[in-house]
């Protein structure tokens, strides 16, 4: 299975993550991404990510001066999108703790 | 606002697209393209904010070395197509302001042109509405032609050549139409303006059109101006030589050939100058 199916549903939760930490631009978050090890992840995925929890309020992103000279989008996180990450935290935890208890069990099965 | 909007991001865009490296500058030309060509009915100024947020990530990435086919991925359209789906569709009113500005360009050429000939002004409303959902049909096709060609793959239309035909055939198509509509469409409502009534009427639409362009800083239709008013200037002119039966004499024979000359003059020097100052830029 393609990591990036796997993806689908907790991108907008490791997106969320990293713009709760920082004020962050496309570019950035992207690189953010790939070097927390999501090399496969690419701007044509998260750009319409970001447009996608813009839209549902959950970031908010304006335009500024960047250090480097041009203006920039840069994305920061709203209060609805701090209630989603928290949400977003406890049932990643919860499903993390099951999936690793199923997988154990069978693991345990096939060295019986 | 808005519209101030959609053309300074427009202008900021490409300038930036001027610092791309060839390879990259063509993955967003086509992003670019296709992005513009298929948003129509969107709110210009968030679909060109979105465009030049892309265009400046790129060189963001491209001044670490990476290629736009990395940083985007592979699939350029679905993430245009994903894109556009969750931008804001224009309002009602700037839909409106749109097919007003369309049907006035296309009835303002019509209304001038046929100032520009001898005869005395007749409108024939039905041909007039006819126009202009030929137009209609026509401003589609195009769009959906240079949106469908973007990202074609190795069909047909990806084909410089083929592109050429369809738009062509488009344009035989509304031409044509038009052509013949004015023949076939029944004159049952014709409204004649009569001298000096019609050059009142064009010296209000010249004075009018003028300033709202002018005023509105809408640079993309000041060539239209020297449309408008050589077209103007040939029909006052026809006007008084007919009131004082002066027609044919050389010079008012001459005098429209010299006006148009004269405009294609000033129009190749304005045109070179806009060049000039662009690539000065």
């Amino acid at each position: 299975m393609k990591e990036t199916q796997l993806l689908k549903g907790v991108l907008d939760g490791c997106v969320l993550a990293i713009i709760s930490e920082q004020e962050i631009y496309g570019y950035e978050l992207v690189q953010r991404l790939k070097d927390a090890g999501f090399t496969t992840i690419v701007g044509g995925t998260v750009y319409p990510l970001l447009q996608k929890l813009e839209k549902q309020k959950l970031i908010k992103g304006t335009m500024k001066k960047s250090a480097e000279g041009p203006d920039r989008k840069y994305f920061t996180i709203t209060a609805d999108g701090k209630g989603y990450l928290d949400s977003f935290q406890s049932q990643w935890q919860n499903l993390v703790t099951k999936v690793s208890i199923l997988m154990e069990g069978i693991g345990e099965n096939e060295r019986e | 606002m808005k519209e101030n909007r959609a053309k300074y991001y427009r202008e900021k865009m490409n300038r930036l697209e001027e610092q791309l490296l060839s390879e990259n500058r063509q993955y967003f030309d086509e992003l670019r393209s296709y992005m513009l060509f298929s948003s129509l009915l969107y709110d210009e100024g968030d679909i060109n904010e979105q465009i030049y947020v892309l265009a400046n990530d790129l060189l963001a990435a491209q001044a670490d070395g990476i290629t736009a086919v990395e940083f985007f991925g592979n699939e350029p359209k679905q993430m245009a197509d994903e894109l556009i789906s969750n931008m804001p569709k224009s309002t009602w009113k700037e839909r409106g302001q749109l097919v007003l500005l369309v049907f006035g360009i296309l009835w303002g050429i019509k209304l001038i042109s046929n100032f520009g000939r001898t005869g005395t002004v007749m409108i024939n409303p039905l041909s007039y509405l006819f126009d202009v959902v030929l137009a209609g049909v026509a401003v589609t096709m195009v769009f959906l032609i240079a949106q469908k060609s973007v990202y074609a793959g190795n069909t047909w239309i990806s084909k410089n050549s083929s592109q050429i035909i369809l738009m062509i055939t488009v344009f035989v198509i509304f031409i044509t139409g038009s052509v013949s509509g004015s023949f076939l469409i029944p004159d049952l409502w014709r409204i004649v303006i009569p001298y000096p009534f019609d050059l009142a009427a064009i010296l209000l639409l010249c004075i009018f059109t003028g300033a709202w362009i002018l005023f509105r800083k809408m640079t993309e239709f000041y060539p239209l101006l020297f449309v408008l008013f050589t077209y103007a200037l040939i029909g006052g002119i026809q006007r008084y030589a007919v009131a004082h039966q002066q027609e044919s004499t050389p010079l008012f024979v001459a005098l429209p050939i010299v006006v148009v000359l004269a405009a294609f003059v000033l129009y190749l020097i304005w045109n070179r100058r806009i060049i000039k100052n662009k690539s000065n830029f």
